[in-house]
């Protein structure tokens, strides 16, 4: 199968196989799958880790399959499966996040772990990075700074203030900004 | 030819070269060729190794970069532009096989791992196959024998044909034929446009299989004591059967279904315009069905009226020039 | 150790990242910059933030390193019927051949066909047809489209069913140009990539288009001349298949070669 490059494909190519899909088609659904799974794993990925990555995109597909229906048409259809994407992923999230943040205990984890002498070379990969964020910071940093929602948008998504949005995000930045060379 | 090999034509002075190059690998390594112009010729053998040899101009060069579980031939060309190589390749037997190629021509031989196959230009011949086969031509045809698994034979041109083979099978082009022989599926669906589709082989209790044409005919030859429950669709075609058929149908329009044996499988036949003939297998092919020659469009005293008033309306029928019709003829 | 508390001028930090976001005020913004100028912790620091915001913006996506279809695949159920199929209606093995599941036309009921389509725009019409509803048949309007804005992907779906009238020939042609909307917008981007086929394999796939439609226009012609025949109206959403398939596999490989 010739790999294919999400950005070339049309996008009425999407809309004509989402509405396949809708009416059972499989193999519609798979290129739907190979066009869109990067950007779906690389979200699941930074917002829940390299582990629970692979079982979260099958989730998500899953899910898409199920509620393809209520995909209209209006949107690309990539937009509307990110939001199926965090949809499942947050709530996920939410049934282990007492979990995590009892093993994590916030800032001190990404101070210690990434402590060096001032003015080393040292850059650490990004995703790394992101990756030691403790688990609010890191979900509003992914979603507003790597995936572009506002924090309206986020605001809705995680049941918390626009306000609630901005600090964090500004926590995980300076959390950052050390740690990203130069 | 193609405007590059034309240009080969200008750049290459006559020099050909034949590289050999055998490493071993590793059970489960798969093996990736995209190859642009000239021919794949895979067969196999016992060892765990891959033997690459290939005839090409001087001027490219070849090489096998391992990349995990990933064997990939590469191909330097000169200048970029591509030249057609001649691929001889010995693989082991469980090799899966992820071959392309543009003008390219592919065959693999006596395979047992999985295998994908796809050209624009040239033509795909399969003899084994297993798990997952996928065999796709968009100009030339496409043969696969004895695969098993899951298969899927497509050309967009020329035809399709199948024989020996079992899994679920997914088979279609749309101005080529399909025809399926020694079949032993319980998935099977064909589907062409402009091109006959036929089908020898088993039908087994619960399977599903579908036939569907615009223009050519569906000719199906199943097992006598076949369980299935048949749905036949045409709009101005004609349906023939050697079963003897009950018709149960009670709806309207040119579609009807009747049963054989206990019903359990389910075959559907469709031809828009074209002959659908359902027989024994073994029988031989013949474009009039023998004894039970249904002329069902008469057969539905409401639709009566309404075929009297459409006869009229109804376009010459279009007759598909088979040229073979004893072909289907070995059971 | 990294500073990550604020800068010790007085600024709150958090007012770098609302800058950075274009959340302020032009009055808050102007006196930020004028902070700015005037500070060069603040300005360091505003560097640091806009060289994490360019980093994140900038990751990139790998598929996973392992095929998830398979898995995927295996939990994917058969298409729910929405439109609940009165199969009992009919006797014996007739109705199993409706739950075939990879046609363009959902589950034909006994008394209705529910075609969906879309186009890439945000359009999409609902196509009602009756196959032993009724013989009366009435002029049809296509729904509306609902307007962009307020559309959210999790919104309740219109009852789609409940009240689109049953179908007239003239909604066979209705139904068509939504799908050959879409068929449109492939042709064009096939068109855009026409120039990387080659002329061989472009001749090819225009011809095999050309077949497709021909089957087409008869397959249409079939149904204007023949609404209530259920079948026909699968045939050609079957057919139309052919051609988006058709028309995306060629999409494709002119973008991938050249």
């Amino acid at each position: 199968m010739l790999s294919v490059d999400p950005d070339t494909i049309p996008e009425g190519s999407d809309a004509v196989d989402a509405m396949l899909a809708a009416a059972g088609d499989t193999r519609a659904f798979e290129r739907l799958y190979r066009g869109h799974v990067a950007r779906v794993h690389g979200l699941a990925r930074r917002m829940a880790g390299d582990d629970e990555a692979g079982e979260l995109t099958q989730m998500v597909f899953v899910r898409a399959w199920q509620k393809l229906e209520t995909f209209r048409g209006e949107a690309k259809f990539g937009t509307w499966l990110h939001r199926v994407a965090i949809n499942v992923i947050l709530g996920r999230r939410a049934s282990l996040k007492l979990e995590r943040e009892r093993r994590q205990g916030g800032d001190e984890v990404l101070g210690s772990v990434a402590a060096r002498p001032a003015g080393t070379e040292h850059r650490m990969d990004v995703d790394g990075a992101i990756a030691r964020l403790p688990p609010g910071a890191r979900q509003i940093f992914v979603l507003h700074d790597v995936e572009g929602y506002k924090h309206e948008e986020i605001g809705r998504m995680l049941s918390i203030n626009p306000g609630t949005s901005k600090a964090q995000l500004h926590r995980a930045r300076m959390l950052l900004r050390g740690h990203l060379g130069r | 030819m193609i405007a590059s090999l034309a240009a080969l034509a200008l750049t290459v002075v006559a020099a050909t070269t034949h590289t050999d190059t055998t490493v071993s690998v590793r059970p489960g390594t798969r093996l990736e060729l995209n190859a642009f112009a000239g021919s794949i010729s895979v067969v196999t053998w016992s060892r765990n190794a891959v033997r690459l040899g290939a005839d090409h101009s001087s001027h490219t060069r070849l090489a096998l970069d391992e990349k995990g579980p990933v064997l990939n031939v590469r191909v330097e060309h000169w200048r970029g532009i591509p030249t057609s190589v001649e691929y001889q390749l010995t693989v082991p037997k469980w090799m899966s096989l992820d071959l392309s190629g543009v003008n390219t021509d592919i065959s693999v031989e006596n395979s047992e791992g999985e295998i994908a196959a796809e050209t624009v230009q040239g033509e795909v011949l399969i003899t084994g196959g297993a798990k997952i086969v996928k065999a796709n031509s968009v100009e030339g045809e496409v043969r696969v024998a004895r695969a098993s698994g899951k298969i899927e034979a497509n050309s967009v041109n020329a035809g399709v044909r199948l024989s020996e083979c079992s899994g679920q099978i997914l088979a279609s082009s749309i101005n080529g034929e399909v025809r399926m022989t020694d079949i032993a599926s319980d998935d099977v669906e064909a589907s062409t446009i402009n091109g006959v589709v036929s089908y020898e082989g088993q039908i087994k209790d619960g399977g599903s299989y579908r036939f569907s044409t615009h223009s050519g005919d569906v000719s199906v030859a199943v097992p006598e004591r076949a369980n299935a429950s048949v749905a036949v669709a045409t709009y101005n075609g004609e349906f023939s059967s050697s079963f003897p058929v009950t018709l149960n149908q009670t709806r309207k329009g040119k579609r009807f279904d009747f049963t054989l044996g206990s019903g359990s499988a389910r075959i559907e036949l469709e031809s828009f315009e074209g002959e659908i003939r359902l027989r024994h297998r073994g029988d031989p092919d013949t474009r009039r069905g023998n004894e039970f020659k249904y002329e069902y469009k008469y057969q539905y005293p409401m639709d009566k009226a309404k075929h009297e008033v459409n006869k009229t309306k109804q376009k010459p029928k279009t007759k598909q020039d088979d040229g073979d019709p004893d072909e289907d003829q070995e059971p | 150790m990294t500073d990550t508390r604020g800068p010790a001028c007085g600024l709150e930090s958090g007012r770098l990242s609302a800058y950075l976001d274009g959340e302020l005020t032009n009055g808050e913004r102007r006196a930020v910059e004028a902070h700015l100028a005037g500070c060069e912790g603040c300005t360091a620091l505003l560097a640091d933030l806009r060289r994490v915001v360019d980093q994140a913006r900038s990751l990139a996506d790998a598929a996973p390193p392992e095929d998830l279809w398979p898995g995927i695949e295996r939990q994917l159920k058969p298409r729910a019927r929405r439109t609940p199929a009165p199969a009992q209606a009919l006797a014996g093995p007739s109705a199993w051949w409706r739950r075939r599941l990879d046609l363009a036309v959902p589950q034909l009921a006994a008394a209705a066909v529910v075609l969906v389509l879309l186009s890439a725009g945000a359009m999409w019409l609902l196509l009602h047809g009756s196959g032993t509803r009724g013989p009366a048949v009435t002029g049809v309007t296509p729904v509306a489209p609902p307007p962009v804005a307020a559309a959210r992907p999790e919104s309740t779906q219109a009852p789609l069913a409940a009240s689109a009238p049953p179908a007239s020939p003239a909604l066979v042609t209705a139904g068509n140009a939504g799908y050959d909307a879409a068929v449109a917008e492939l042709e064009d981007a096939l068109a855009s990539g026409r120039g990387r086929l080659d002329p061989r394999t472009l001749r090819v796939v225009e011809q095999n288009l050309r077949v497709i439609d021909r089957a087409l226009d008869e397959a249409r012609r079939a149904v204007a001349a023949d609404p209530g025949n259920t079948w026909l109206r699968s045939h050609l959403a079957a057919t139309m298949k052919r051609k988006v398939d058709l028309l995306r596999s060629a999409t494709l490989l002119a973008s991938t070669q050249g």
